[in-house]
Parts: structure tokens; C-alpha cells; sequence
């Protein structure tokens, strides 16, 4: 090795506090600032990779009373519609009163579910159950439902378990009526469970549709051929409904025109019983009619909804925006770190040229060039730079969208996050790093290599020192030890230095009260939400369209 | 290419510090000498008179203000910061009067480090034995004495093995045996390989070992004088 550098090697191993300080420093800001810049690309690569094995639908059609095959034929031949995945599904609760669950036919190739323990259901009193409920049944046992029209048995056998992309959250996977009025987990069985056989769930993938999930691209143009989709729907719900209805005042009239032969056979008998008959049925007939007035209402409600991925799937809109939120940190948060590491990088690499004056100038008398002894002082400068950004990069890049990743996703049944490499923060940080660096030393050795040999090797004449304000108050001046004058002159004396000094203290301080605040006002919003401006506990809803208090419970 | 016989040529040279200011300084003044190869010259003057000044000139490691500096058929002054780099790396030696050691380098590794850049280098193991130091090669400068650290400093021009050997008070820190010991090796130098060495000194005791003597006063050369019998170190006392 030339002696040249196993001076720098030395230099750097004497050096070692001074190396590592600035190191970390280095790492620290661009762990922050690789690590936020990374969360948000990392959190939504980990989406799409659950949608892309769950071949999550892009969008989900539901009606109430299910979709017949003419109206299934008319949607597939959409010139939007890709494929189409038929599906079954009702919402149940639990016998003992304590879960609500949204059960569904298992799909196959849309929407799928991930097995995450046990099998498939073969048989259909078999159920598999999502993970909101593996605390609370095992594999083996039984459960039990209320009694539900949609499902031909009320006691299911639990195979498996499994997660499901349209169900991603923990709990609160959605609003019901039955219960506690919150939906706490979904289950698969096979579509024989199911008692009717029309489709109520329309699984749909749209054809062109380019970009990823949570693209403004995709987001866009699914939000396009959702409309027109549900365009679609409209009219097939206006037809349905007026067929229904029409079919219900055909019963309508028919009854009413019995009625009218029936009042007219009373008036001709006089026969009791016979008269008695007749009232029975006319009686009857009312009831009917009656009942077909009520479901003639009830059609007029009938609705087809064309839901998008932000709307059918629980969870899906809530990760996105988690994500973006990171951005939005990420482009602020680390400029303060940056800010302090780079002050006191900059300031030591040009304090350690300065200090080496002498030496500097000893090589250049001595026949070294300008080129070999700055690159000496570069490569001591880089040094910093490169292992600061390969720690705070590595542990950037796999820590902290982890742990963010975790917090968001504790309220969610996910895969771990998926990690990806980021080439375009890490190159940002470590330009910033040399910058702070490298830059610095620049600054400091270009001047001084410029000058007279002779000169450098004499040391810096100092900064004199000028008489400061304080010293004009003589009485004030004379009570301060010896050391005190010096220390308040000094602080003068060198304006960079006390600068730096401000900055940072000034840049830690803010970062403190940053931190304290955010917590201060985050524990403070619960209580000041529902203490002071949300006092009701009850929440009531009035429903214009019933006649009667019966009806109220009705959708 | 002919050799003349004269290496260095000043002319009218003059070195001012703040120029122009109430505080300037004619550290030299209007210089004018030459010297021969294979010469042994010797620059005497009191303290401040200038005699690093020169020194420095001579050793392409500052500018000078007025004049030129021929050394070798090309005028230094006019030189460029690389060709003087070039300069001071092949043609020259020079002995500080500060030392200017390396502390992190071992005696051993300051020498190296200089001659590694040499073109014709002497064995840096050699040079530190000829000034008496082969069992100290591994000693830190700061674990060495004032007089040990200066012979360090002379090793390390001589292994270079320059063409124009440059000491500045090289017996500065050094007792009378050890000092004699190290002029004798300048002595032998020039005698050896007959290229030149120049030493600058306040003690004009050692005069009569030089072929050529300088004498400065106030930064103008009071004296120049040749010895026509330059007498042996051995037999010089002071
Ligand atoms: N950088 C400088 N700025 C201003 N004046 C200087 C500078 N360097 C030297 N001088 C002045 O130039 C004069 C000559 O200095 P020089 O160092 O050449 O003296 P010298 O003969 O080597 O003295 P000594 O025997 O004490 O080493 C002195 O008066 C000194 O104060
Ligand atoms: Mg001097």
C-alpha cells in the first residue's frame, strides 16, 4: 500500500469516533428517507400481489333477488365485460348470537380464496371460514346459523380457513341488520349449500384495463366502466321491476275481478254456509291482494349495483390511501434529518481539511500533487458517504416498510409485506450524502491546495478576536471568570461554528416538539370526538317510504 | 542535452510579503547569485534575515515577486503549479526547518512515503541508518526527541536521492557528535555524487566546509564567497 494511503488508513483508524458519528448520522437520515420513500411503492406492490392471487375482481355486480341467465348472457356480452364469475351470497348469524358472517359460494376463478389452512368444502354441509374467526373455532367443530332461507342447513362443518381479498379487514367488514348491525367475517361453502340457484353476485374482469391498483390509470378507468356498467344495470332492474310489477297487477286485477264474481254470487245466495265460503275467500282474496300491494313496493326498491374494487372489497380504498399518506410524510419528514446530517458533515469534513493543513501542505512540499492528495481526503469523504447509504438504505429498505406496513396492516387479515428494491431514493440519498461530504471537502481543499505551498504548510493565522457588546458593560464584564470571557468572545470568534450550533439545536428542538405534539394532539382526538362533539349514543334513521311500523325494519 | 556548468541562476529576485501595506515585509531583495553543480553551498544569516525565504524559492514551493529563478536551463518562476509539483517530486530534497513529519506514519514510512515518488530513490532502510537511526524505523514521530525527528527529516530528503538537496537548520535540534554526523553526510553527498546540497544555517562556524558561502543580511546578500579548500566536517569545530 502506498504510504499515502495507509496515512488515510490511519488517519481513519484514529479517527474512528469522527467516521462513524458522521456514518450514522448519514445512515440515519437516509434510513428515514429511503425507508418512507420505499413504504409507499412496497405497501401497494404488497396489494397487488394479494389481488393478483386472490385475480381479484375488478368490479362486483349484486342484486337482492339474483340475476337470471337472459340478464347474465346480456351482461357478458358487454363489450366492457371480460369474464364473469357467478356467485352466491347471504349474510347469517351465529346461533349463539355472537358473529355476524357474510357467507358465499366459493369462487373459482374470480375473487378466489387463499386456503390458509384445511381444504376446500367438498361436501355442502362444509365451511370454510375466514381468519376473523380462527381465535374462535378450530378445524373439526361445528357451527351453527340461524335459520336462513338462502342456505338448505343450519349446522356447517369447519374444514379450513382462508383469507379473501374482498374481505381484508379484521373486523367491521361492513353493515348489516342483523345483530350488532356489523359484519365480523365471511365464510366460503359450495354453491349446492345455497337454496336458490340465480346468482345474486356477479363477479366481473373488464377487458383494456391497463395500469395497476391504486394507479390513477386503472383507478380511472375502472371508475369509467363501473359507470357504464351500472348504466347497464339500470335498465336491466327498470325492466325486471316492471316486469314483476306487471305480472303482480295481472294477479291484482284477476283477484279483483274474482272479487267482483264473488260479491256478485253473494248477493244470488242466501245459503249461510255457502255465503260463509264465499266471504272466507273473498276474505282471502283481500289478503292476497294486499300482499301484492306490499310487493309491488318492495319491487320498486329493487336495485342493481355495479360496485368497483374501492367498494365490494373491504379494505382495498383504506390501504391505498394509507399508503399515500406515507408520500405525503416522506416528502417532509426526512428533510429535517437530512438538514442536521448534512450540516454536521459538512462542518467536520471541512473542520478535518482544515485541521490537516500542515500535513497537506508537508505532501505537496514533498512532490504529491494536488489530485493525489485532495483524492485522499475524497475518498475518506466518500467513504462516509458510501457506508451511510449502504446502512441507511438496507435497513431503510427493508425495516421501515415493514414496521409501517405492520402498524396499517394490524387491522387486516395480509400476507407480510413485500419488499422491492428502489434504485431512485438511494441514488437521491447518496448524491445528497456526497454532497455533504465529498462537496464539503471540495470546498475546503480547493482554495487551500491553491495556494503557496509555503503557506500551507504555516498554520492558519487565527481569527482575531473582537471586543463583543457584553464587554461594553464593564460591571457585568468584570464578575465573569476568565473562562466565561473566553467562551463568550469565542462565541463571536467563530460565526460558522456558532451557527451550526443554533441550526442544530434549533433543527433537534423542532423535531422534539414535532414529535411531542403529533402525540399530544393524536391522544387528545378520541376524547374531543366523542366527548364533546359526538354526544348521542343511538343513531336513528327514518324511512320515508314505509306505511306502517312494520315495515320499518324493512330495507 | 548540455550540461553548462551552473545549475541555479538568480536574477534580481525579490520577495514581498503584504505588498502595498503599512505591514510589508522585502523578506529578499533584489537576489542576484549563481550556482555551480556538484557544489556544497552554504546560506548564513541571522534569524529573519530571509534565508528560508530563499530556500523556499529554491525549492519551488513559493512564488516569487520579482526576478527568475533559473535552475537547471528553466526559469521556476514562470512555472505552472503541476510542473513545479513535477519539479519538487524529481529534482529535489528538502530538509524543513520544522520537521514536518507525518505523525501518523512511522520514521520508516515518512521516508518511504517521500522516495516512493522519487525517480531514483536510495533504500529508505539505508537512509535512516546513515543518519544513525536503524533501530528507531518503527518509532512514531511523536514518540521521538526533537534532534531524532530532524534526522528523520534529513533521511528522508536524502532518500529521495535529489539532484538538489535542500536543508534548512538540519543541526538545528541536534548536539555537536550528532551534528557533525549529519553534515558529514551532506559532505559526502555532494563529494559522492557529486550533485549539490544546500544548507541554511544562522552558525557561520560551519563555513569552511562549503565550497560556496552566502551570506544574507536583512534579506540582500552581504557576502558570496567561494572556498577554494573546503575543509572535511571531521576537521571543522565549533
Ligand atoms: N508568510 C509571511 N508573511 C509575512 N511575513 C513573513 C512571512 N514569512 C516570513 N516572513 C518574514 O520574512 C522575513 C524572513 O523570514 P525567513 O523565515 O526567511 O527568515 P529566516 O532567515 O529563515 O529566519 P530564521 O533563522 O529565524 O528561520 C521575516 O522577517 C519574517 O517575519
Ligand atoms: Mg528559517
Amino acid at each position: 500500500m502506498s504510504k499515502i494511503n495507509l496515512n488515510m488508513l490511519r488517519e481513519l483508524k484514529a479517527s474512528k469516533a469522527r467516521f462513524f458519528s458522521i456514518t450514522l448520522l448519514l445512515a440515519l437520515a437516509v434510513f428515514v428517507f429511503v425507508g418512507l420513500k420505499a413504504t409507499t411503492p412496497d405497501m401497494n406492490q404488497t396489494m397487488r400481489h394479494e389481488y393478483a392471487q386472490a385475480n381479484l375482481a375488478d368490479a362486483q355486480l349484486s342484486n337482492s333477488l339474483g340475476f337470471s341467465s337472459s340478464e347474465i348472457t346480456d351482461i357478458q356480452n358487454d363489450k366492457t365485460v371480460k369474464s364473469i364469475s357467478k356467485g352466491l351470497q347471504t349474510t347469517s348469524l351465529t346461533s349463539d348470537g355472537k358473529h355476524v358472517i357474510d357467507i358465499i359460494s366459493i369462487p373459482e376463478k374470480i375473487s378466489k380464496l387463499v386456503i390458509t389452512q384445511g381444504h376446500q368444502p367438498k361436501k355442502s354441509n362444509e365451511i370454510v371460514l375466514g381468519e376473523q374467526l380462527k381465535d374462535s373455532y378450530n378445524i373439526g367443530q361445528k357451527i351453527n346459523i340461524e335459520h336462513n332461507d338462502d342456505l338448505k342447513s343450519k349446522q356447517f362443518k369447519i374444514v379450513g380457513f382462508a383469507t379473501s381479498s374482498a374481505y381484508m379487514k379484521k373486523n367491521n367488514l361492513g353493515q348489516t341488520n342483523l345483530g350488532d348491525g356489523k359484519i365480523d367475517a365471511f365464510a366460503g361453502v359450495k354453491k349446492s349449500s345455497f337454496t336458490n340457484a340465480d346468482p345474486n353476485i356477479l363477479q366481473i374482469k373488464f377487458k383494456n384495463l391497463s395500469g395497476k391498483a391504486y394507479q390513477d390509470k386503472y383507478e380511472y378507468a375502472l371508475r369509467h366502466k363501473v359507470t357504464h356498467l351500472q348504466n347497464k344495470l339500470n335498465n336491466l332492474s327498470e325492466q325486471r321491476r316492471n316486469n314483476l310489477v306487471s305480472d303482480i297487477d295481472d294477479k291484482i286485477n284477476q283477484a279483483q275481478a274474482t272479487q267482483t264474481v264473488l260479491s256478485k254470487q253473494k248477493a244470488l245466495t242466501s245459503n249461510d254456509t255457502a255465503l260463509q265460503t264465499l266471504n272466507n275467500k273473498q276474505a282471502e282474496l283481500a289478503d292476497q291482494i294486499n300482499q301484492a300491494e306490499t310487493q309491488k313496493d318492495t319491487i320498486s326498491q329493487l336495485e342493481y349495483t355495479a360496485q368497483s374494487r374501492g367498494q365490494f372489497s373491504v379494505g382495498y380504498s383504506d390501504m391505498g390511501s394509507d399508503a399515500k399518506r406515507i408520500t405525503g410524510l416522506s416528502n417532509t419528514f426526512p428533510i429535517f434529518f437530512f438538514a442536521v446530517a448534512l450540516m454536521v458533515s459538512f462542518t467536520v469534513m471541512r473542520r478535518m481539511v482544515e485541521e490537516k493543513r500542515v500535513e497537506i501542505g508537508t505532501l505537496k512540499a514533498l512532490g504529491y500533487s494536488n489530485y493525489k492528495i485532495a483524492s485522499e481526503y475524497y475518498l475518506y469523504a466518500g467513504l462516509t458517504s458510501i457506508v451511510g447509504t449502504i446502512i441507511g438504505a438496507g435497513l431503510g429498505l427493508i425495516i421501515l416498510p415493514k414496521v409501517i406496513f405492520n402498524s396499517f396492516a394490524a387491522n387486516y387479515v395480509l400476507n407480510d409485506v413485500y419488499l422491492t428494491w428502489h434504485i431512485t431514493p438511494v441514488l437521491v440519498a447518496f448524491v445528497l450524502t456526497l454532497l455533504s461530504t465529498v462537496f464539503a471537502v471540495f470546498l475546503a481543499i480547493k482554495p487551500l491546495l491553491a495556494q503557496q505551498t509555503t503557506v500551507i504548510m504555516l498554520p492558519k493565522a487565527p481569527t482575531t478576536g473582537k471586543k463583543i457588546l457584553l464587554e461594553h458593560l464593564t460591571w457585568l464584564w468584570n464578575k465573569l471568570s476568565f473562562s466565561r470571557k473566553v467562551t463568550a468572545r469565542n462565541i463571536f470568534r467563530y460565526k460558522g461554528r456558532m451557527w451550526m450550533t443554533i441550526l442544530g439545536v434549533a433543527g433537534s428542538t423542532a423535531m422534539l416538539i414535532t414529535g411531542f405534539g403529533m402525540q399530544q394532539s393524536l391522544n387528545k382526538m378520541v376524547p374531543v370526538q366523542y366527548g364533546e362533539i359526538t354526544h348521542y349514543q343511538l343513531l336513528g334513521v327514518f324511512n320515508n317510504k314505509a306505511k306502517n311500523a312494520d315495515d320499518y325494519g324493512k330495507k | 542535452m548540455q550540461m553548462s556548468e551552473e545549475l541555479i541562476r538568480l536574477s534580481n529576485v525579490s520577495k514581498i510579503y503584504n505588498a502595498h501595506q503599512d505591514n510589508e515585509v522585502r523578506a529578499n531583495d533584489d537576489l542576484s547569485f549563481t550556482i555551480k553543480r556538484g557544489e556544497l553551498t552554504i546560506i548564513v544569516g541571522s534569524s529573519g534575515a530571509g534565508k528560508s525565504t530563499l530556500l523556499n524559492t529554491l525549492g519551488g514551493m513559493d512564488s516569487v515577486s520579482e526576478g527568475e529563478v533559473w535552475i537547471n536551463g528553466s526559469d521556476i518562476s514562470g512555472f505552472s503549479e503541476k510542473q513545479r509539483t513535477t519539479y519538487r517530486r524529481q529534482e529535489v530534497g528538502f530538509v524543513f526547518q520544522f520537521y514536518n513529519l507525518i505523525p501518523n506514519l512511522t520514521a520508516l514510512e515518512n521516508v518511504e512515503l517521500a522516495n516512493e515518488i522519487a525517480q531514483d530513490p536510495i533504500d529508505a532502510k539505508e537512509a535512516m541508518k546513515s543518519v544513525g537511526l536503524g533501530k528507531r524505523m518503527n518509532n512514531f514521530p511523536p514518540q521521538m526527541s526533537g534532534g531524532e525527528q530532524q534526522r528523520v527529516a534529513v533521511a528522508r530528503a536524502i532518500a529521495k536521492n535529489p539532484a538538489l538537496l535542500l536543508a534548512d537548520e538540519p543541526t538545528g535540534a541536534l548536539d555537536y557528535h550528532t551534528g557533525k554526523k549529519i553534515l558529514k553526510i551532506f559532505q559526502d553527498y555532494v563529494n559522492d555524487t557529486g550533485k549539490n546540497v544546500i544548507i541554511v544555517t544562522h552558525n557561520s562556524l560551519i563555513k569552511p566546509m562549503a565550497d560556496h558561502v552566502i551570506e544574507i543580511v536583512d534579506g540582500k546578500i552581504k557576502q558570496d564567497v567561494f572556498n577554494d579548500h573546503k575543509i572535511p566536517v571531521e576537521d571543522l569545530e565549533w
